[in-house]
């Protein structure tokens, strides 16, 4: 069904990002955080009535389409800026538009005193319009502007404060890296629509695509598979190219959490989804997904349990949930996948902003060794960032044990052992490093020095009811998708909404028959692990006061310093990558190529110029009367050719 | 045939004029000698049936371009600029300008020489309204294209005569 | 008529005029040289139209007359300018506009 709204859920925020790019300077601050936060709520509300309108429609009609305009249209292949809205890009399109707009709200708070605020508010504009269009785009080269929009806004908002070098060299960091991961799409996008023409399919619209891709063979689907997830491993910080998030921490802190937790990176996880047609069909690659998911998850967490800088910390648990999503996707249980992705964007924003707002009563301070015992002095937040934190660790009766546990059932049932046990340790390592963040922040004794401490105060109201709602929803979002076996004991049939919504999107997975024992056990056992991380955490720290840390130091000093130093990642690709390229662009492309070949073709013509001129120039005279000799021995020597021809 | 004859020494005075002009060492004496070979060509014009152009030709070639021509070359102090000393013999300016009015009785000469029927002047082939009926008819853009010339023509002139320094 | 003796005569005429502005170095005798040149060409039109019996000619005539006289009026004024500025009537000195 057309609905053509769905164009202004896309258009309202470039307005805003128009109206504030362009004027910004001249509109003062009340005006331009009027029209980032309208804009951006205006999308919502659209996506709400959307949302209902297709609720009102037949389950397996649930598809609303939007078509703008003829974009390309290139022999028989047209491409149409099209919209389109189902259950899949609705629950995105709420997501990112709703937490979006609470931390436009947020910002309204946290960056009043820059000097940035009109900047700041139209990039944020510009990239919820990228990140709708991402979610919303009926086609993959839509799909694809959306994609490399979102990362421009990236690192324009990674390096937000470019006057720090520090920022700066990670936006960069962030462009490159998500470079090479967009080429690795770009192959595939090639390969995919060239193979799809041979066989003569000219669209790449998902619901034209999603019927004709079985006509190609197993291989070529599981390429394009691959290829197209190296594209999402750049975007959602997998192994290998996850380098970047950590380091996009340099950026304000609500961008972390808009862009770096909620959205953007799982833009990936819902490309893997949208294009479950293809996986499916290709269960190598989906493998692949699974595996480097599960691994990331792990791999991420480890390097979180030693990180000092809050902000870090919580983007390597980032990168670790997203892992989770992925291997979600990877076992094939999409609408797993994208639940815990709702859940997580609700409590990892909620994380970065309440982290946020600790830094903001510590001026500034990130350093997590120099804080502590701030549950009393910013009650608002301790109280919020409790609630994410439990939520995160998968304590049940919250958002993420719903999700986490929906997508450690499907990789068991599904037979992925390995991937389930690698997911399991790491529900383990989530409550450890969750919980010796709370631990070093909010409890235990007071390390803030005296100046800074002075200062303590809690966040304004237009920081914190941002954070008691999205606590709200770190709490209670879960409900949507309580697992069926947690609702057949509540007497709650169908309790697992969520799956059901989604399920006209996703092909029918075979259900993973185990018995309700063995479902059982699983989740008894990843509560086990999340209350034994989560208690292991403040027991160590907070009972014993103890400092694992120097202990660990002490007793595994090579473990230790592998984990401190990120496992020498960004020293490896250094020394891999950037140091061989750096080398041949200095000796050859620099030394060589554009002394010699480059500069010697500009120098070279100029220098043949300069000599022939010099010897042109002497017919130069400037005697007007040798000029009019030579045009009438012209003109007579035309005129005899005529007569005498 | 006796118009032939006519068009035959006049064409051979034309080049013995046309010389003197080009060849004169005297930008003075080569503005008469173009005098004189304007004044050929408008009996030359009456012998070929253009009266008008005739007329035209003595009032715009001799009476404004000749004197402009001369009114220059006496403006300035020709001695300083050029190299070969200028002389005036006033017996051959007077000569020169003898010839010219010789010529401009051959004009009625000439004119009775074609025998032109009374009115030929006004209604016949090269008449002015003849020519004025032709160029208002067939040719009124070229024509008011030429009077647009002259008038950028005057504005240059008086805007490369004008001192810019404003003294 | 042999009118052909009058083409002819026209472009002596020319020719004549042409050599004045290719050889003589004194500002105005090329410009009168100009002026001839154009006269040569009128009476080549004239001469035309007579032949032809056509009054085009003649009526080209006027617009070459109108079109000399703002040549001489601009040419004449550069020479004034000239004379002015750098005190000389010779096309030698008018070289200074080489690169």
């Amino acid at each position: 069904m057309e609905l053509n709204v769905l164009r202004y859920i896309v258009l309202s925020p470039l307005i805003g990002f128009l109206i504030n790019g362009i004027g910004g300077k001249r509109l003062g601050h009340r005006a331009v955080g009027l029209v980032a936060n309208a804009t951006v709520l205006i999308s919502f509300l659209i996506g709400v009535y959307a949302f209902t309108v297709l609720l009102s429609m037949p389950v397996n009609e649930r598809l609303l389409t939007d078509t703008v305009y003829t974009w390309i249209s290139a022999g028989a292949l047209t491409i149409d800026v099209k919209l389109m809205m189902d259950p899949l890009s609705v629950v995105m399109a709420l997501v990112v538009s709703g937490v979006g707009f609470l931390i436009h709200v947020y910002s309204l708070g946290y960056m009043h005193e820059d000097r940035g605020y009109a900047r700041y508010f139209s990039f944020l504009n510009l990239f919820m319009f990228s990140m709708l269009l991402l979610v919303l785009s009926s086609n993959i080269v839509l799909m694809f502007v959306g994609w490399e929009g979102v990362g421009l806004c990236s690192y324009l908002l990674i390096g937000f404060w470019y006057e720090k070098d520090s920022a700066a060299n990670a936006g960069k960091k962030a462009f490159i890296t998500n470079r090479i991961g967009d080429y690795g799409f770009l192959l595939g996008l090639f390969l995919l629509a060239s193979s799809l023409a041979s066989k003569g399919v000219l669209s790449l619209d998902f619901t034209a695509m999603a019927g004709h891709v079985a006509l190609l063979s197993p291989a070529v689907l599981t390429v394009i598979g691959v290829l197209l997830f190296v594209g999402a491993t750049g975007k959602s910080a997998q192994l290998p190219l996850y380098v970047w998030l950590p380091d996009a921490m340099e950026g304000p802190t609500p961008v972390s959490a808009l862009i770096h937790a909620a959205t953007m990176v799982t833009a990936g996880v819902y490309m893997i989804a949208r294009m479950n047609f293809l996986y499916v069909l290709a269960p190598t690659a989906l493998e692949v997904v699974a595996v480097v998911g599960a691994l990331t998850a792990l791999y991420a967490a480890t390097i979180g349990l030693v990180q000092n800088d809050i902000k870090r910390v919580l983007a390597y648990s980032t990168i670790s949930q997203l892992g989770y999503m992925f291997m979600g996707v990877g076992v094939g249980a999409f609408s797993a996948g994208i639940f815990h992705l709702m859940t997580h964007a609700f409590f990892k924003a909620l994380l970065f902003l309440a982290a946020g707002s600790v830094m903001h009563a510590l001026s500034g301070e990130q350093d997590m060794r120099k804080m502590g015992g701030l549950r009393t002095k910013i009650p608002v937040t301790y109280a919020v960032f409790l609630a994410a934190a439990l939520a995160i660790a998968g304590i049940p009766g919250l958002s993420g044990f719903f999700s986490k546990d929906s997508i450690l059932a499907a990789a068991y049932g599904s037979g992925h052992t390995v991937v389930w046990l690698l997911g399991f340790i790491t529900a383990l390592l989530t409550g450890l490093y969750i919980f010796r963040l709370m631990s070093m922040t909010f409890y235990g004794e007071s390390r803030i020095d005296e100046h800074t401490a002075h200062h303590i105060h809690e966040s304004p109201k237009v920081m914190t009811v941002p954070l008691i709602i999205l606590a709200a929803l770190s709490i209670i979002g879960g409900y949507v998708g309580v697992p069926r076996l947690l609702g057949n004991i509540f007497g709650w049939h169908d309790s697992d909404m969520f799956v059901h919504f989604l399920a006209p999107v996703f092909p029918v997975v075979p259900a993973h028959k185990m018995p309700v024992a063995v479902e059982t056990w699983l989740m008894i056992g990843s509560i086990a692990m999340a209350v034994l991380g989560v208690f292991a955490a403040l027991y160590v720290y907070v009972t014993k006061r103890m400092q694992p840390a120097k202990s660990a130091a002490q007793a595994v000093p090579g473990l230790y310093r592998l984990l401190l130093n990120k496992y020498y990642v960004d020293e490896l690709y250094n020394a891999v990558i950037i140091r061989p390229l750096m080398a041949l662009s200095r000796s050859f492309l620099w030394k060589f190529f554009d002394v010699w070949i480059v500069d010697g073709t500009v120098n070279g013509s100029a220098y043949v110029t300069e000599w022939a001129s010099a010897r042109l120039r002497k017919i130069q005279t400037g005697d007007f009367q040798v000029y009019v000799t030579i045009f009438l021995i012209g003109v007579f020597s035309v005129l005899a050719y005529f007569v005498l021809r | 045939m006796i118009s032939h004859v006519l068009i035959a020494i006049i064409s051979v005075l034309l080049v013995a004029a046309y010389l003197a002009a080009v060849l004169a060492g005297n930008p003075v004496y080569s503005a008469l000698s173009m005098g004189i070979a304007f004044f050929l060509t408008a009996l030359l014009f009456v012998l070929l049936g253009a009266p008008f152009l005739a007329a035209v030709q003595v009032i715009i070639y001799v009476g404004a371009m000749l004197v402009l021509f001369l009114f220059i070359v006496m403006m300035f102090d020709l001695n300083k600029s050029s190299l070969t000393p200028v002389r005036f013999k006033p017996s051959t300016i007077l000569s020169y300008f003898l010839i010219m009015l010789v010529l401009l009785t051959g004009f009625f000469v000439a004119r009775s020489v074609v025998r032109m029927p009374s009115g030929f002047a006004i209604t016949g082939f090269g008449s002015a309204r003849n020519i004025g009926f032709n160029l208002m008819h067939y040719y009124l853009l070229p024509f008011e294209l030429a009077s647009f010339v002259l008038l950028v023509g005057v504005f240059g002139a008086i805007a490369f005569i004008k001192n810019r320094r404003g003294t | 008529m042999n009118y052909q003796l009058l083409f002819v005569l026209s472009f002596v005429l020319f020719v004549v005029g042409m050599i004045g502005v290719a050889m003589r170095r004194n500002v105005i005798i090329v410009l009168v040289s100009l002026e001839l040149m154009l006269n040569a060409v009128n009476i080549l039109f004239v001469s035309a139209s007579k032949y032809l019996h056509t009054l085009d000619g003649q009526v080209f005539v006027i617009m070459v007359i109108t079109i000399a006289a703002a040549e001489a009026a601009i040419a004449l004024a550069l020479v004034v300018r000239l004379f002015r500025t750098m005190g000389m009537v010779k096309i030698d000195d008018l070289k200074r506009l080489k690169w």
